[in-house]
């Protein structure tokens, strides 16, 4: 029988670390990293994961925003919002909960995040620099596997 | 997933559902990260007695239940190590999220 890889101990490890150095900034810059994640729609999966990435945020003390857009909304009322957040200096990671509805064209809104915020590692910027061996920020569900490893 | 997993030096070979013979090609490997999309489809003929098993889906049965791509019990009677769905790759997810977003933090300091 196979040795179970327990992923909720791993990473309740992983973000208690997260905790100990939020509250190391805070003390030291007065600063702690930032979140926004952009929901649009009713999609009753993405409101799971959206309302778990919550409240993972607020346990290890990062600032968390959570944006829910209606059904309706505009590709360029979602870029409005993107921008907002590429130029608001709390927020360090945006990210644009998938799959948008079709009157959205997703990959412009992907493209227009910032590549230094863009913390689901999407923007073909930062596809790349992972494609030539450059460290940046890496796609989670694959970097979460690699994890199991280490 | 290949090119972190080709990162860490890893031999990848990228399987996908239009690949023929999936379940000899997967009996190869030391490693298995299966996201097919389809639920229970790595079944222990697929698994090498002693692989690793990443089970990456994320399916719901007709009973209501949550499972992943790989049939759980009879791979789990093979592998040497495997993955649970729920409570296996998901949680991973999101720590990483807001690791990621840890590193972007520190990249302004």
């Amino acid at each position: 029988m196979a040795t179970l890889m327990d992923g909720k101990a791993l990473a309740a490890k992983v973000r208690a670390e997260l905790k100990t150095k939020v509250e190391d900034y805070k003390t030291k810059t007065g600063r702690v990293p930032g979140l926004a994640v952009v929901l649009v729609g009713e999609d009753a999966a993405s409101q799971v994961y959206v309302r778990m990435k919550n409240k993972a945020c607020e346990e290890a003390g990062y600032k968390s925003i959570v944006n829910r857009m209606p059904a309706t909304t505009t590709t360029e009322e979602l870029l409005s919002v993107v921008n907002e957040y590429n130029n608001d200096d709390t927020i360090n990671g945006i990210l644009v909960q998938l799959p948008l509805h079709d009157q959205i064209v997703e990959n412009e809104v992907l493209y227009a995040i910032d590549p230094k915020k863009d913390v689901d590692g999407f923007h073909p910027f930062n596809v790349g620099l992972m494609n030539i061996g450059d460290d940046t920020l890496f796609p989670c569900t694959p970097y979460g596997c690699t994890k199991f490893f280490e | 997933m290949a090119t972190l997993l080709t990162k860490a030096n890893c031999t990848v070979t990228v399987c996908h559902s239009r690949t023929k013979n999936i379940a000899d090609v997967c009996k190869q490997a030391d490693i298995i990260v299966a996201a097919i999309g389809r639920a229970e489809y790595v079944t222990a003929d697929f698994v090498k007695e002693g692989a690793v098993v990443i089970d990456v889906g994320m399916n719901r049965k007709d009973d209501g239940k949550l499972c992943g791509d790989v049939a759980f019990d009879e791979v789990a009677a093979k592998a040497s190590h495997i993955t649970p769905v729920p409570g296996g790759v998901g949680p991973m997810t999101i720590a990483m999220l807001l690791a990621n977003t840890m590193k972007a933090f520190e990249s302004t300091l």
